[in-house]
Formats: C-alpha cells, structure tokens, sequence
C-alpha cells in the first residue's frame, strides 16, 4: 500500500472537528433548554418593579456541568490529537523502514 | 516602463472583453439577482429594514466581485495567457497592478449601477453625500480587489480553485467589509456625521495600502515555481 | 523521534493531570464563582492560539523568502496548532460566558477578530489539503495575509461592536490565581512545543516517504 498524498493528518483532524462541534451543539441545546426566562410563568399584573442583585438559586444556571464540560472537552482534544499524530507517524515511519531495508537489499 | 506595462495589460483585457462584454453583462446581471434575492429574504411588510441597504450593497460587491475575480483569471487559464503574460518583459508587479486595475474598472461599473439600485429598493439615502459614498465604494473595492487579485492568480493553477477563491478571501476581507458597510451606513444616517465616515474611509485606505504592498511583494515568490 | 520525547510526553501527561488539583486550590471569583475557573485552561488556549498563528506566519515569510522546506513544514504544524488551540478557546469560551453573562455569544472585539484569525488559519489547512501540488506557497502567501491582517480586523471590529470586557485582568491578579494561570500556561506551551516537534516530524517523513517513492519510480 502506498503511502503518499499531503497533510496526512487534517482529514481525521477535519472528522474531531466536525464531532466536537456535533457534541458541543448538543451539549448547548440540553443546556439552553429551560432557561429562567423560559421557566418564568405569566406574572400577574406589576405595578412597580423590585430589583435584586443575583438570580434566586433556584433560577440559576448550574455551573459545574459547563466547567466540567470545558475540561473534559479540552483534554480529550489535546490528547486526541497527540494519539492521531503519534499512530500516523508510527505508519509512516515503519513504511520509511520497510523502504529503506527492500532499496538496500536490491 | 512599468506604467507602459500596466496600461498595456489593461488595454488587453479592455479589448478582449469589449467584444463579448461577458463579464461586464454577467457580473451585473450576477449582482441584480444577488440584491433581489436579498430584498426577498429581507423586506417585511414591504419594507426594508433600518440601515439594511448597505449590508447589502456590501454582499453583493463581495459576491459578484468573487464571480468576476473567478471569472477573469479562467478566462486566463483557458487560453492560456497567464504563462504569456508571466513572460513579459517587463517588472512582475506590472502584472499584477495591471489585472488589478481591470477588476477595478469592471467593479467600479457594476457598482455605478447597483449603488442607486440598492438605494432605491432598501429606501436608503446613500447618493447624500457623493464624494464620501465614491470615496468609501472605491477605496472598499480596491482592496477587496487587491487580496483578491492576488489570490485568483495564485490559485489559477490549483485544484478546487473555484472554491478556494472565497474560502481564503472571505475571512481576509473582513476588515474591508466591516468598514465599508459602517461607513456607508454612516453616509446613509439622517444626522450625517463627516468624522465617522472619515474614520472608516481612512481604515479602508491603510488596508488599500498595506495590502497593495504585500500583494507586490509576494506576487512574484507566489507565481514562480 | 529523539529519545527525550516520550519522557517529555509522560511529563506533559502529569503536569496536565495534577492541574485540575491546583486550580481547585485557587480561590473562587467573587462574582462568578465556580464557572470562572474555565479561565485557568481558556486563556493559556488562547495564548497558544495567537502564538502558533505567529509562528506559522514567520515561518511562511521564511519559506517564501528561502524556499526552504523546513519553514514550510514549520508553518503547516503551527498552523494545526492555531486551528487546534483556537477551536478550545472557541468552545471554552462560550461554555464560561453562557453562565458568567446569560449568552452563549457575543460579537465583542476580541471574541470576533479570533473567529476571524481562526477561520484564516482553517483557510490555511485547507488550501494545503485540496489545493493540489503547489499549493505551500500559495499556503505561505495566505498565512502572511492573514498575519498582516491581524490589527485591521482587531480596530474594526473594536469600533464596530463597543462591548469591551476588561483587558487588564491578568496583570492585577492575586497570587493565589496567578500561580495557577502560569502553571497551566507553562503546560499548555510545553505541550504545543512537543505536538509541534511531532507534527514536524510526520511532515519530515512523509517527504522523505514521496522522495524515496520518486527515485524508485525514476530507477524503474
């Protein structure tokens, strides 16, 4: 089997690509889903407006999925990317080899 | 010898197109179908909304200018000039301002139509202040054209060039659409303001000029095998 | 592959496993909490972003300049590195905003002139992908392009959006914060250093793979 052609590794980086915007496209909607704004019921006539600092802890968006989200989404990224280039050069280093040994031969 | 060179070139492209007049008619034709296209997805209720107008005349210079770079440098390749001309004598970067000032003068037409077009159909009071509307229309072609030129030329030999040209142009020209649209919106505003239309038409011009040096500087490296 | 990578791997491995310990460590944010420690692990990524799109802007300046193959390999690794580093700042981001200010995205200066530099540097990966024989320099011409035009889409975009969060937060940091940011900022650089040095060395062999491929083609 030849081994030749360009960028070797941008077509399996194109596919991590297109599967992490998948991933992170869904993560985003089950995260948009019921927003506070989307929860509230039909408030009842207001006749005057009372500000207050933070959201009730009950409205508020939960933190720890998006962080761990983050941190998940950026390890399996770097790591994913180390493991696709180190396996292509082993390919392609051991056809170098495979080379090498059959020109010395003939 | 190098203004001979431009003129000459220039003169070429004028008289081959002159007979057929197909890229003049098609680009034109190309932009009309793009600002009806936009006033269908666009105008609600009959009318057009706030400031629409020069989003849209900016589009559509992006994309019928993406359309005649595409076109001009086929037309190259097809009788296989662009090897001819790579021959001249005369200086590398002849070549390039003259394929440039081509595009230009094709845009440049195009837009003298599709500037009160656009006006007219988005409701959009752009022909105000002239000198600031010619001003901003020609410095945002010229280096929209000045990437682009550059680019087609150098992607004339490629494989899916015809794709390539915006995949590589579009994120370039950011800056020239950015600029152009808010200048001309700031043309098109009741309440004309000279400073911020200045703003935006120097910003075009700095772009104009740094990239028209970049382009002669690395057309040649770009060309040569 | 020089015998010192693979223990440099193994090192970059514990530092990036021991970070999460020393960013649980750091203090929370006093308004935004929990969510803010994206920070620790968003903005390294987006330093490596700005660092490998400038090193491959270099060395396609290079490569044009000399010819030499070396730059060009140069360019397309750090060009992978921008894409790479750039898609973790892209996502990371939003993930922290969604919860620090109600949306997933805003068209604020320096969020839009990375999408913009982001997408140059796609650009890049692609030209070099399907453009055919030829296509290094047409590549290299793209990435000085994209380089040069780095301040133009940062002043337009600046004045055509006018929500600027702060930008000097990082040199008023606390220690108890500014540790944590450097250690992952000395682990994120160390591990681009080393993916760079890999992916160089994958380019080096491929050449080397189509070179002896072309003289046994040349002999038959």
């Amino acid at each position: 089997m030849r081994i030749t052609g360009r960028t070797s590794v941008v077509r399996p980086l194109f596919r991590v690509i297109a599967v992490a915007v998948l991933v992170v496209s869904g993560f985003s909607r089950t995260m948009a889903g019921p927003t506070p704004l989307l929860a509230q019921e039909q408030p009842k006539q207001q006749e005057v407006f009372t500000p207050i600092d933070q959201l009730p802890p009950q409205e508020q968006l939960p933190a720890a999925p998006l962080l761990v989200g983050a941190y998940a989404f950026v390890l399996l990224m770097l790591f994913g990317y180390l493991f696709i280039v180190s396996r292509r050069l082993t390919v392609i280093q051991q056809e170098v080899d495979r080379l090498d040994r059959d020109t010395k031969r003939t | 010898m190098m203004l001979r060179a431009i003129w000459l070139i220039v003169r070429k492209d004028l008289t081959v197109e002159v007979r057929s007049r197909e890229l003049a008619y098609t680009t034109l034709f190309f932009a009309i179908s793009c600002v009806l296209v936009f006033a269908f997805s666009l105008v609600q209720e009959g009318r057009a909304a706030e400031g629409v107008g020069a989003g849209v005349l900016w589009m559509t210079i992006m994309f019928a200018g993406n359309l005649a770079l595409g076109r001009t440098f086929e037309r190259e390749r097809q009788s296989e000039t662009l090897r001819a001309l790579m021959l001249v004598p005369a200086p590398r970067p002849a070549v390039y301002l003259g394929k440039l000032a081509g595009i230009v003068l094709l845009l440049v037409l195009t837009e003298a139509i599709l500037v009160p077009l656009v006006a007219l159909l988005f409701q959009a009071e752009l022909l105000a202040h002239l000198f600031w509307l010619v001003s901003v229309v020609i410095a945002g072609t010229l280096g929209f054209a000045a990437v682009g030129t550059l680019f087609a030329a150098m992607l004339v030999r490629a494989r899916s060039r015809d794709v390539l040209l915006p995949v590589l142009l579009y994120p370039i020209t950011v800056p020239v659409i950015i600029a152009g649209v808010r200048g001309t919106m700031a043309i098109a505003q009741p309440e004309f303001e000279a400073d911020v239309v200045r703003f935006w038409l120097l910003l075009l011009v700095a772009f104009d000029v740094v990239f028209i040096t970049l382009a002669l500087w690395t057309f040649e490296p770009v060309m040569t095998d | 592959m020089p015998k010192w990578f693979n223990p440099a791997i193994l090192a970059c491995g514990v530092l990036f496993a021991v970070s999460p310990f020393v960013i649980a460590n750091a203090p929370y944010e006093s308004t935004m909490g929990l969510v803010q420690k994206v920070f620790y692990y968003h903005m390294p990524s987006a330093w490596v972003f700005l660092t490998a799109s400038v090193v491959c802007g270099i060395a396609s300046a290079r490569f044009l300049a000399t010819g030499n193959a070396r730059h060009d390999r140069t360019a397309l690794a750090a060009a992978e590195m921008a894409v790479l580093f750039g898609l973790l700042t892209l996502v990371t981001g939003p993930l922290w905003a969604r919860k620090a200010w109600g949306q997933w995205w805003i068209w604020d200066a320096r969020i839009t002139s990375s999408l913009v530099g982001w997408m140059i540097a796609w650009a890049y990966l692609i030209l070099r992908q399907y453009g055919g024989p030829g296509s290094e320099k047409l590549a290299a011409g793209l990435a000085l392009f994209g380089m040069a035009n780095v301040p133009f889409i940062y002043v337009s975009v600046t004045y055509w959006r006018t929500i600027h969060p702060a930008t000097t937060v990082v040199p008023k940091l606390p220690f108890s914060m500014g540790f944590p940011l450097m250690f992952c900022l000395a682990s994120f650089y160390f591990l681009m250093f080393l993916l760079m040095k890999l992916r160089v060395r994958v380019a080096e062999q491929q050449a080397r793979l189509d070179a002896i491929y072309l003289s046994m083609d040349e002999e038959a």
